[in-house]
């Protein structure tokens, strides 16, 4: 008997996973700011883009949902995409996914099991207030430290290795 | 919550242009659609709403031109959503920080654009402090106004107060400890000039001799004692204020409500019960003995210094600041970060370890052993460099640091030496000195460090006040009574939920009669659990009320209610000890007979009569050395045993298998005889001995009949029903419903 004759279909035809290309999808962006996906001869609106590796890999296996959560389809790499859908793909990834990354640390000071951060971020100036041992600062990548503040908003450092000795002298006992 | 925020004169201006005088709710929209943090809000007032920012009108809109107002969390941010002509706009996007308001002005805008009264109330304030009014810390409880150092140590004292005599009598032995250590230098003194090396013309006294020699054994020997004597009454004083703390932190958690405990991870609860009251052990004795002693040392020593020579001792205070800092900032700056270091990768290396020994079936199943020792390899390397490193740098800087804290001592010999040669001191001054000089240092040196564990157990004294102060949100009310129940429960009007701006409960009216069976069907999240949290009082309804045998729940005392209903849950949870004790549960001092009959009527009994151990059996951990039938079988003799009125099956049969199903079932049968039931199952065959079915869906009761009823109508349940039978016939022919 062959051993094939006992294999299973193949893990990605199990799966059954569509993915979304140039060739059968397009994109657009809604009046409300929101996407929308044709395919298969069908329109949804709107898709929302969630991403499988947001702390490592941010412009493949993006996965479009419906609001309902479910999966229209995958895209394996956003950069098959032609720019201009690329992009508006991009701008809904970024109102999912708001983690402003953290470009200086200039007090982090700790009070009663709270830790009160001030920095720079690209989107501004931030003031927030971290708990302590509550697994809130943890390394979502290697060298990429993930802050998360009392009430939800995430924080990034994208290299922790890139700080300043006196930065890093700041958020080290925070580890 | 405050959802009427002030505009600026800018922003107030323009939003008035679109919305006219009156501003009902305005809230912030901290968050532009491409990712920057601003000051705009969203306003609404008059049947409109407008974002304004920066005195200028973003958006604004017909609040009945859209329906389906709703917040929509994203990762970090939120966006409020609505669906206008049929298709879907962000209208404001923002921070976490205000998410939950919009949860609230969601459901303002619903109610506006459908014309109902509007059910939430703007004037609902922020979560403030209980004590003082200011505003709380962002999604915590802790009030940064209110926790200053000093008042923890008030209230630390205020607890102390049963103990305040040892404390006093700790104190005062402790002072007479201090005195003596002072007299040790006067008696080498005497010891030197009277008898060693007299001072010229004066003759060796043996007397003075065996008497400095007695007062020196004295202080000694009396001084140990008196030591040994402070040390037990401290540590009585600290472990007793310890022991009050647990006990008053372990009876504050008993009476939380499930819906503050369950936010709470167990381990975080543990260590406050245990962690942090001991670490406010340590502080009570810590403080009561070293910290005074050091202190009563510092002033001694310094004053003997001075009375002795102010000019030498002038050169020993100077130059002791300033070694002590020192001495405090190598170990502060260098040692404990190369420590702290050290700490951080042999913490990794140790919850790998966990990792992989608790995953050691999986390891082994994927063949991976060779990975992982591989894994364990770099982990070990890399903590034995760490470590190398720091007891490198520790071998050199810790004595250089010490070093630091004699050099004072150098000083006072050698200045002391000069004065001996000039005749300015004798021999036994500078001894006497010099000793009182060593002991300046050490005090020094010591309070360098107090602020730093000082703040460590303020820490732990306010998480185990927060504790202590939180208050339970289901209170017995005043009037509250006991009831002996009979099983009427009605709900009427109830609406619930977990945050009032999310209803998972909404409009629900049902009676259940005495002795009937409910079965609760619907899709996970449809409100099944929560609706039997809410009778047994888990929680309180935000509107409407639920009653037993025509009394509202709130007014039966909360004891009384919960003893009188049974529960069974889907993961059983049983506590270490015999399986007697664990079914004696809800009825503390049950007979061995009303156990065993209890162990019948839920089909334990003869499994446990089998085992070596009877009824005797110690269980392990959460009863593992039991199959899922048998641990459930218990937990059901359990809920019966103390005869409940009303008996709330939560998927009790979820993770068995068939035929351990049917015996359990077969127990619930004669359980739930003339008892009112409520049951929750997913395997809907489970249900086939309701007497009626409710079918839930979104929070709100879609369906109410019998099995036969319900598929008769073709709704929910019959899609339910038919969905299951399409399951077991693809995986079992035989079983369906």
């Amino acid at each position: 008997m062959r051993i094939e004759e006992h294999r299973g279909m193949e893990l990605a035809d199990a799966a059954g996973i569509r993915y979304l290309t140039p060739s059968n999808s397009e994109f657009a962006e809604t009046t409300g700011h929101l996407l929308s996906v044709w395919t298969k001869g069908e329109v949804h609106s709107p898709v929302y883009v969630h991403c499988s590796f947001p702390h490592t890999n941010q412009r493949s296996f993006l996965s479009i949902r419906t609001a309902d959560n479910k999966e229209i389809g995958l895209i394996r790499y956003l950069d098959d995409f032609p720019q201009s859908t690329a992009s508006i793909i991009e701008r809904q990834l970024k109102i999912r996914y708001f983690t402003p990354e953290i470009t200086k640390v200039i007090a982090v000071s700790e009070e009663f099991g709270y830790s009160y951060w001030e920095v720079e971020t690209t989107a501004g100036r931030c003031r927030f207030t971290v708990r302590n041992g509550s697994g809130s600062v943890k390394f979502a990548a290697e060298n990429r430290l993930l802050i998360i503040d009392v009430d939800g908003n995430r924080f990034v450092i994208p290299h922790v290795d890139q700080l300043s000795d006196k930065e890093y002298r700041m958020i080290e006992t925070r580890l | 919550m405050n959802l009427n925020f002030t505009l600026s004169e800018q922003n107030f201006a323009a939003a008035r242009q679109v919305i006219g005088e009156e501003i009902d709710y305005c809230v912030p929209a901290d968050l532009s659609l491409d990712g920057r943090r601003v000051e705009g809000y969203l306003a609404i007032g008059s049947g409109r709403w407008a974002h304004v920012r920066d005195g200028q009108v973003r958006d604004h809109g017909n609040i009945a031109d859209a329906c389906d107002y709703h917040l929509v969390p994203f990762v970090g941010n939120a966006v409020l959503e609505a669906t206008e002509n049929g298709t879907k706009r962000i209208i404001v996007r923002v921070t976490m920080q205000h998410a939950s308001r919009y949860g609230y002005i969601a459901q303002i805008l619903n109610d506006m654009a459908a014309n109902r009264p509007v059910r939430i109330y703007r004037d609902e304030g922020d979560p403030v402090c209980a004590a003082c009014g200011s505003a709380l810390v962002p999604g915590t409880r802790v009030c940064p106004r209110c926790m200053s150092k000093a008042a923890a140590f008030k209230r630390l004292l205020l607890t102390s107060k049963r103990h305040w005599r040892s404390l006093m009598l700790g104190l005062g032995v402790l002072i007479a400890a201090s005195a003596l250590a002072m007299a040790g230098p006067y008696f080498q003194k005497l010891l030197v000039n009277a008898a060693l090396l007299p001072p010229s013309g004066q003759e060796a006294s043996v007397r003075v001799f065996w008497l400095a020699l007695l007062g020196m054994l004295f202080t000694m020997a009396f001084g140990e004692l008196l030591g040994i004597a402070r040390n037990r009454i401290m540590a009585s004083v600290s472990t007793g204020i310890a022991a009050d703390l647990r006990k008053t932190v372990f009876d504050r958690i008993q009476s939380m409500s499930l819906g503050f405990l369950t936010s709470q991870r167990a381990g975080d609860l543990m260590n406050r019960v245990t962690a942090d009251t001991d670490r406010i052990r340590h502080l009570i004795q810590e403080m009561c003995t070293t910290a005074i002693h050091q202190l009563l040392i510092l002033i001694a020593s310094a004053t003997l210094l001075f009375s002795a020579d102010w000019r030498l001792a002038l050169i020993v205070l100077l130059p002791a600041p300033f070694v002590g800092y020192l001495h405090y900032y190598i170990w502060r700056h260098v040692l404990n970060r190369l420590f702290h270091k050290q700490w951080r990768i042999s913490d990794k290396a140790n919850s790998f370890l966990h990792d992989v020994l608790s995953g050691i079936r999986v390891v082994k199943a994927f063949g991976q052993e060779e990975r992982e020792i591989r894994r364990f390899r770099t982990y070990n390397g890399e903590f034995a460099a760490a470590a190398l490193k720091s007891e490198k740098l520790y071998s050199i800087l810790s004595p250089i640091s010490n070093y630091l804290i004699q050099i004072g001592q150098y000083l006072v010999l050698l200045i002391g030496c000069y004065m001996i040669i000039g005749r300015e001191m004798n021999v036994g001054e500078l001894i006497q000195f010099s000793a009182y000089a060593a002991m300046i240092f050490g005090p020094i040196s010591w309070l360098m460090f107090m602020p730093r564990w000082i703040a460590n157990a303020v820490i732990s004294m306010h998480r185990v006040f927060s504790v202590i102060d939180e208050q339970p949100e289901v209170m017995d009310a005043n009037n509250a009574v006991g009831h002996r129940i009979r099983g009427l429960i009605e709900f009427r009007d109830v609406f619930f939920g977990y945050r009032s701006y999310e209803p998972v409960l909404k409009e629900i009216n049902l009676t259940v009669k005495p002795g009937e069976m409910i079965g609760l069907v619907g899709h996970s999240g449809s409100g099944k659990s929560t609706t039997i949290n809410l009778i047994s009082r888990f929680y309180d309804v935000n509107e409407g009320e639920i009653r037993i045998d025509g009394i509202d729940i709130r007014k039966i005392r909360q004891e009384d209610l919960r003893s009188q209903i049974g529960v069974v849950l889907q993961e059983t949870f049983l506590f270490s000890g015999t399986i007697a004790e664990n079914i004696q549960y809800s009825k503390p001092g049950a007979k061995p007979e009303e156990v065993i009959e209890a162990a019948k009527i839920a089909n334990a009994h003869d499994f446990i009569i089998s085992l070596p151990d009877g009824y005797d059996t110690r269980l392990e951990e959460n009863g593992n050395n039991l199959s899922g039938g048998e641990r459930q079988r218990i937990a059901i003799a359990r809920a019966v045993l103390n005869d409940p009125r009303i008996l709330i099956l939560d998927e009790a049969t979820a993770s068995l298998d068939i035929e351990t199903e049917e015996s359990i079932q077969e127990a619930l049968r004669r359980v739930t005889k003339n008892r009112t039931t409520i049951a929750i199952a997913h395997r809907l065959s489970t249900l086939r001995n309701a007497d009626r079915l409710i079918v839930l869906d979104k929070g709100r009761i879609a369906e109410i009949g019998t099995h036969r009823e319900l598929m008769k109508k073709q709704g929910i349940y019959y899609n339910l029903i038919s969905a299951q039978r399409g399951m077991s016939r693809k995986s079992d022919p035989s079983a369906v419903v």
